[in-house]
This record gives C-alpha cells, structure tokens and sequence, in this order.
C-alpha cells in the first residue's frame, strides 16, 4: 500500500522548496516547507505541504476544491507566486493544467497542439516529430487540419496534458490528467505516463481524487477556506 | 533542449530570450484571436474595411457638404486628411479595447503559462496592427478618389509611424490590462478619456488649426508627432513638423513603455490573482 500523508490547512500559505540531490544514480527533488503564503479572494487554500519525489516516481496529490489542482500546480511550476515565500526548482518542469482552456476554436488541431507546446513552454516552432507522436498519442491524426471548434470536447480536453507529456522534461506536474474521458481516453494516457516513468521523468498528478493508475505515492492535501 | 521553464528558473537566460523563444506562441495566438473576430460574420474582413472607411465620409460629409468647413479644419482634400487622421486612430481605439476587455477564468490560465506575461500586451497591439494593415489600402483607395499621389516621403513617414506608435501602444497597453483587473471601474474612465483623446489630437484638424499659443502644447500629445508622420507622404510641405517635435513624441513613446513596464511587472500578480 503506498503510504499516504494528510496535511492540514491551518492557514491560507504553502511553503514549498524544491531541492534537488543526488544518491548514486538517483536524483531527488524535495519539497520542503518554509514560510510563505498564497491568498486568492476566498478560495480554499493548501498549506504544509511537504513530500518529495524521485525520479521515475508517479506521485498522486489530491486537493480538494474547485480549480485548486491548478492553483497548486501553477505555484509548484512557478506559474504563479505565492504571497510570500519562494519556491525553488531544479531540472525542466511542465505544467498542464489539463482542460481546453489554452485552446482556441478558431485553430486546427495541429496548430492548437503548437499553441499548447508554446504555452507550456516550448521554445520556437515544435517538431514535426513532437506534434506526430501527440497526435497518435491523442488517435486524432485524421483530425489534425481540423478546427478545433468542430472537435468533440472530450478530444480536446486531453490535447493538454497529451502535449506535455510530449515535451521534453524532467518532472510532469498535470492537474487532473485522468478525471474525464472514456476507457480507452483513460488508457492511452496511461500508456503515455508509463513510458515518461519508464525514461526517467517524475509525474505529479493533482487532482481531486485519485488517478485510476497505480501510483507510487499518494499525498493528501487538505484544504479549507481562508479564516479571516 | 532548453524549455522556457527552464528558462523561467536559469537567470542566465534573459527575458529577452524567453519573449523571442515566445515568437511562435505570439503569432499563433494572433491568427487565433483574427480567425475568431471574423469567423462570425459572414462578410468578415470586409467589415473591417467598412467601418472606418464610413466614419471617415461620415465625418468629411459632415464638416464639408453640412458645416461647409473643412478648409478651416485640415490639409486639402479633406476626405484624404480624415482618412489619415481616422485610420491609425482605428489602430489605437482597437487596441485600448482589447487591453481593457482581457478578463475572466481564460485570462487567468493563459496567463499563468510559461509564455511571459508581457507578451500578452504584445498580441494585443499586433492584432490591432494587423487590422490596420488590413485597412491600409484605404489610404490608397482615398489618394486616387481625391487624386492626391504620395510622395516618397511616405516611404519613409509611414514606417516611423507605425514604429512610434506600436511603441505608445505596448506601453498604453501594459498599464491597462492590469488596470482594468484590479479597477474595473476604470474601464469607464478609460472610455471617457479615448473620447477626450479623440477631440484634443490632431485627426479630424491639423496642428495649424489650433491656437498659436496652444500649439508647443499639442506636442505633449504623442499623437500629434505620430500623426505628422503618417501625414508627411501626402502632405510632406504642411505636415512637416520641427525636427524635435519627433525626438519630443520619441521620448514620449520611450517614457510610457517605461512606465507600462514597471507598472506591469509591479502588478501582474495582482492582476492575475484578480482573474482567479
């Protein structure tokens, strides 16, 4: 059973350092608390939070709230600040935080999955190589000249989190990567998952509840509202 | 390969490498933002092209066949002067509108992205630049009507214009854009004050219309220098203005980016929170 940790929201802060360390051939990176905060009107709010990861690790955290998967997510990447505090990283993060919303209607396909590398942090034009394998990973290559305005929407919810797997990186952090979509949406995710595990990388899923994957840790956020 | 968010974490890598590695990002979210604005109306650019092209014989209908009093206002013909005047200000009421309409749960997720933030601003005024280079070949259209040909110093006005105000723009627009989020009463305010701007710059009179005594004073208005540029290919004796009323517009632009800038970056995070 993977152990699992409850942390308590006494306050509206998340202190969080990122460390990296090296043990053999093992990279570490480790969240530590420190003092800081993040307030954003009267939203639920996650503090303490403290755990690592390794590479090659799937890590489940689970926050409730609406929109606070993202929140968190955006902070731990560097997104977004926290009020006070830093949060320091190490090695080639990307964030996705899941659903359509980077997606334009009025783009193909294609070109949506480029707007999305970008977004996330791409450098430059992608690959036809990168944009290829996010197609196939996403079984939408028929669709790819399509606008993305004609799409079901269960396709386009994944081109996220399908394109940044899909980038070159060392730690994935995804906010609900597997909460919708059908089986076989659900499998070829996984399947995607796997193999960055299987080349090293480290994937974070935040979401509500628990990815249905195997997973190597589980972290349990509490969170509540802010006390005024 | 070296990712942004890399970038975002090396201080080595400067901003000035994240906003060109963000070129692509930028033209795509351009295209996007053109292809939704045309998309659903079934004549698209063409209205583009026909709204200002009716304000401008609008407004010459109005102060020529009416008030009969276009010589007392601008350079002659009067249609080809309005045009002159009313395009490039089409380009600054587009771009205020868009600074100050960006709100909402999508801003808030296209903004926390790898993407710097001041390249927001940035589509702003390139999707207000492309619909003025869409409407540009109204110029043309209103020289051969009026049968007014360009001179060479179009070639070399046009250009410092379209430079000079891009400038103005960027810097307007990152002062917005973060305004509107924290007061968003200051939307009316800003509606107000491009009413104001519209009668105290130079687009539908020129400068040696106004008062003497009011006239060093038009300079403190960018406007006025940006205008002049535009101007000068077809009118290049009238509109010719001293050579430092364009350095006094150039430290203008200069000074509102600088503001803009500083004012973006110390409230960017409010305004992103205020998204949320």
């Amino acid at each position: 059973m993977s152990p699992s940790v409850a942390v308590n929201a006494a306050d509206v802060r998340v202190d969080i350092l990122w460390r990296r360390r090296r043990r053999g051939d093992t990279k570490m990176a480790k969240l530590r608390r420190l003092t800081g905060s993040v307030e954003t009107k009267n939203r639920s709010i996650f503090a303490d939070v403290t755990f690592k990861v390794r590479r090659g690790e799937f890590v489940a955290i689970t926050i409730p709230g609406r929109d606070n998967d993202v929140l968190l997510g955006q902070v731990l990447t560097g997104m977004l600040d926290p009020d006070a505090g830093t949060v320091r990283r190490t090695g080639r993060w990307i964030f996705s935080p899941g659903g359509a919303d980077l997606l334009t209607s009025g783009l193909s396909l294609r070109q949506n999955i480029h707007l999305v590398a970008g977004l996330l942090g791409y450098p430059g034009p992608l690959p036809e190589e990168i944009e290829a394998a996010v197609l196939e990973a996403l079984d939408a290559y028929s669709l790819r000249n399509r606008p993305a305005g004609d799409l079901p929407y269960s396709l386009l919810r994944r081109v996220t989190t399908m394109t940044a797997l899909h980038l070159p990186g060392d730690v994935y952090c995804l906010a609900g990567p597997l909460k919708a979509g059908s089986r076989e949406d659900r499998r070829l995710l996984r399947q995607v998952i796997k193999q960055r595990i299987k080349e090293g990388g480290t994937v974070i899923s935040i979401a509500r509840r628990l990815p249905r994957m195997p997973v190597d840790r589980t972290i349990s956020v509490a969170a509540r509202k802010r006390r005024n | 390969m070296a990712l942004l968010t890399a970038a975002k974490q090396d201080p080595r890598l400067g901003w000035l490498r994240r906003f060109w590695a963000a070129r692509t990002t930028l033209q795509l979210l351009v295209r996007a933002d053109l292809h939704k604005r045309y998309i659903k109306f079934r004549l698209g650019y063409v209205w583009s092209v026909l709204g200002p092209a009716l304000q401008i014989v609008v407004i010459w209908a109005v102060f020529t066949l009416l008030l009969g009093r276009e010589r007392a206002l601008g350079y002659q013909p009067f249609l080809l002067f309005v045009a002159t005047g009313i395009l490039p200000w089409t380009w600054v009421t587009g771009s205020v509108a868009l600074a100050s309409k960006v709100s909402g749960r999508r801003a808030a997720r296209v903004m926390t992205t790898a993407v710097p933030r001041y390249v927001w601003p940035m589509e702003v005024v390139a999707v207000g630049f492309i619909q003025f280079l869409l409407v540009w070949p109204l110029y043309l259209v209103f020289a051969a009507i009026t049968m007014q040909p360009p001179s060479l110093w179009l070639l070399l006005g046009m250009p410092a214009g379209i430079i000079m105000q891009s400038i103005l723009l960027y810097g307007v627009a990152l002062i917005i854009m973060p305004l509107v989020a924290i007061a968003p009463d200051s939307r009316n305010v800003i509606s107000v004050l491009m009413r104001v701007m519209f009668y105290v710059s130079p687009i539908i009179y020129s400068v040696s219309r106004v008062p003497e005594w009011l006239q060093p004073f038009t300079l403190l208005n960018p406007l006025t220098g940006i205008l002049s540029l535009y101007r000068i290919g077809f009118w290049p004796d009238q509109a010719l203005l001293p050579w430092y009323a364009y350095l006094v517009t150039l430290l203008l632009c200069l000074a509102v980016l600088a503001f803009g800038l500083v004012f973006f970056r110390r409230t960017q995070q409010r305004m992103v929170r205020e998204f949320l």
